[in-house]
């Protein structure tokens, strides 16, 4: 049962990850009605200048100290523009040239811009991983704090117990270590408890001791949920109670008669696409950086399609279909995963894909367009 | 000296051919047909792997010793079968999605394919399958050949096999299209709906495109897997497939010769491009704190492509042919308009 309520936890956080790209996919074709492809390398984009930005201004070295909140919001706003801004570029440069070219010469001209992202990030980063600095210390919920002296050698441990402490990294930042005393259920070992205690003698910051139960949950996949949380709400508002999101929903009724009522649609495709990528980036740098901690240029390629086939599985066009289909595909994948075999975690997403496809090509919110002759 | 030159040259006309008749049978599916498809690598894959099991895992399975020279000839339209099996099993499902929507089942179906084929252990994981060179051994067992007038006569060999069946292929589809059937495969890629209206039968004609299509990419399959003696999983990525789509754009959707201009250009960009020496250094990108990256034109190859691709779909969209062929009318024309030949006016 904690076995299934971790797997469903970290089901959500994929879910929500996948949910934060998606809604850029799903925006952009209710607009346009064009499959962005690039929009996966958006994500990466976003997790590179959060890297340079954390790297570069902040000067934080791969395994340094936790500089904070701050430098984490200013890495997460600098990625989000840059990422919004690049997107913004890409449609002047690359789609609006072709918006009435057809759709599979749209979708080539993406499928272009994506291989572009790939290899020339392959080309000026390097093509291998870089571990993303760790920005902020990762603490574990729910916990309460046990006094270090009450243990004793051989009592056992009603929940898992973890000793907290902090070293000086190499750039003379503090940074926060964890140790397990003993996990739930089992005697405290002395040697353990003695190492515990002269971690926490030298520790540069007060260090201590906490109990955790068997599911808990990260604060940086709190961080994620919290994104979401935001951006599901700010984009409700934006779509259902401003000028901007009228002329949005207008447009993504009908481009000519929109644009005959008098809405500059060059400027809402330039701001969806700006909405779009500016949250993707900004997943980029919490899911790509801080979750999965390792980045690089192809990193953008997986959960791109697989954000897509969450955004199809949804019903493309449809953003609360979007955030729908992520969630479920994050589960139903981390299920797989766990139940089946890892191996088929891929296999099952471009299978879901292709069914719905076949079965309910609108998706499980989207509306049905007939074909016009 | 010579042999030397044949053997880097040989390999490449080789190559080329093979690529050739892949970019053709998928020219008839996204070309001819309008039915846009991003899984052509699947149907490649699935010829490879075929021909690669019969002779690398069959026999071996079987106890039968080393394949011979009748598994080997028999791999090929086992290949083909096989992946017109996979081209049925692909264009049913597939009849009901129109433009960008079918582009993406067909993505789907190409990576499960290698997904399935990364998780089987019979074809080898991520690394894949080692085929074992059954013609070199034809030529040095059977027929007692010298050992260097074996491999260039294995060169020689795979290279008649690759453009034959680049021939063969052009030739069909020349007059396929030429055809009551071809008329009315064109006409479903003016206009489905309108063909449709006019009787053309649209299951029919789509599921004949996809299985005569997967047919020969996965008889090219099989030439690839033999001459390569090796098949991994990778080779039938997604970035493979778009450059064969890339082809197909490029050369003018539909249109035969265009393809195969298309193909050699993209073919030798990175072939002419590993000549540039190692002096010459590109600036690509300014990193903070470790200055500027430089590369050399021939680790640019990539990049240079997806601009080329880019580039070519905003300023010549139709490909450099349109839906035209090279014809050699226009010689004839001349000569009989010459003075003194009495052409008709």
């Amino acid at each position: 049962m904690t076995d299934f309520a971790n797997f469903l936890l970290n089901g959500i956080t994929l879910g929500a990850i996948y949910a934060l790209i998606a809604v850029g996919y799903t925006m952009v074709y209710g607009i346009i009605k064009l499959i962005n492809f690039a929009h996966g390398e958006f994500y990466m984009f976003g997790a590179f200048v959060g890297y340079f930005v954390l790297t570069g201004i902040f000067a934080v070295p791969p395994q340094g100290g936790e500089p904070g909140y701050l430098a984490l919001l200013a890495a997460l706003l600098a990625a989000g523009v840059a990422t919004g801004l690049l997107a913004v570029l890409v449609e002047r440069l690359c789609y609006r040239p072709l918006r009435n070219a057809g759709r599979i010469v749209a979708l080539l001209s993406a499928l272009g811009v994506s291989l572009f992202f790939q290899n020339m990030g392959q080309q000026a980063v390097g093509a291998d991983f870089r571990k993303f600095p760790p920005t902020i210390a990762e603490t574990r919920y729910p916990r309460s704090e046990v006094p270090l002296e009450s243990l004793k050698e051989g009592q056992v441990a009603e929940r898992d117990l973890r000793l907290t402490y902090y070293v000086k990294a190499e750039d003379g930042r503090d940074q926060q270590r964890v140790i397990t005393i003993a996990n739930g259920g089992e005697a405290i070992d002395g040697a353990q408890l003695a190492t515990a205690r002269d971690l926490a003698a030298s520790s540069t910051l007060p260090a201590a001791v906490h109990a955790y139960p068997r599911v808990t949950v990260s604060n940086r996949h709190l961080l994620i949920f919290l994104a979401l949380l935001l951006v599901s709400a700010a984009l409700y508002v934006l779509v259902m109670r401003t000028r901007f999101g009228r002329a949005m929903r207008a447009v993504s009724v009908d481009f000519e008669a929109a644009r005959l009522m008098g809405i500059n649609v060059d400027l809402i495709v330039s701001g969806t696409f700006f909405i779009g990528a500016f949250v993707a980036g900004i997943c980029g740098v919490l899911a790509g950086g801080m979750t999965f901690e390792r980045i690089d240029p192809l990193m953008g390629l997986m959960p791109g399609l697989k954000a897509f086939v969450a955004a199809v599985l949804g019903g493309i066009g449809s953003i609360p279909g979007a955030l729908l289909g992520a969630l479920l595909l994050g589960v139903s994948e981390k299920m797989v995963e766990a139940y089946v075999s890892s191996g088929l975690r891929d296999a099952l997403s471009f299978g879901i894909l292709i069914l719905v496809l076949l079965v309910k090509p609108s998706g499980l919110l989207g509306r049905f367009e007939g074909e016009k002759v | 000296m010579f042999w030397d030159h044949f053997q880097f040259w040989g390999e490449h006309l080789l190559l080329v051919g093979i690529w050739v008749s892949l970019a053709l049978s998928l020219n008839l599916i996204n070309g001819s047909t309008g039915l846009f498809s991003l899984g052509h690598q699947g149907f490649f894959g699935v010829g490879a792997y075929t021909a690669a099991m019969l002779v690398a895992v069959l026999p071996e399975k079987m106890g039968w010793g080393a394949p011979g020279i009748g598994l080997f000839l028999l791999s090929f339209p086992l290949a083909m079968l096989t992946a017109a099996l996979f081209g049925l099993l692909v264009g049913v499902p597939c009849l009901r999605m129109r433009g960008d929507y079918l582009a993406i089942a067909t993505l789907g179906f190409g990576e499960i394919f290698r997904i399935f084929a990364i998780n089987s252990e019979t074809m080898g994981q991520s690394r894949g399958l080692s085929v074992p060179n059954v013609v070199r051994a034809f030529f040095l067992d059977t027929l007692k050949m010298e050992r260097d007038d074996a491999r260039h006569l294995e060169l020689i060999f795979y290279i008649a096999l690759s453009w034959g069946l680049s021939l063969l292929i052009f030739v069909c589809m020349r007059n396929l299209m030429r055809s009551a059937h071809g008329r009315a495969i064109m006409a479903i890629r003016e206009d489905e709906t309108a063909a449709e209206l006019l009787g053309v039968n649209l299951t029919r004609y789509k599921v004949l495109v996809f299985v005569l299509g997967a047919g020969m990419a996965g008889l090219s399959g099989a030439v690839y897997a033999h001459y390569l003696r090796y098949v991994v999983p990778e080779q039938f990525a997604l970035m493979q497939g778009v450059i064969f789509v890339v082809i197909v754009v490029m050369g003018g959707m539909g249109s035969f010769s265009g393809t195969v201009i298309a193909t050699i250009i993209i073919y030798f960009i990175p072939v002419l491009l590993s000549f540039s020496p190692d002096s010459v250094r590109v600036p690509v990108f300014f990193e903070p704190g470790r200055g500027l990256v430089y590369r050399s034109p021939k680790e640019l190859w990539q990049v240079i492509f997806s601009l080329l691709l880019i580039g070519m779909i905003l300023l010549r969209p139709q490909g450099i042919m349109g839906s035209r062929e090279v014809t050699f009318g226009w010689m004839r024309k001349r000569a009989e308009s010459a003075p003194g030949k009495g052409g008709v006016t």
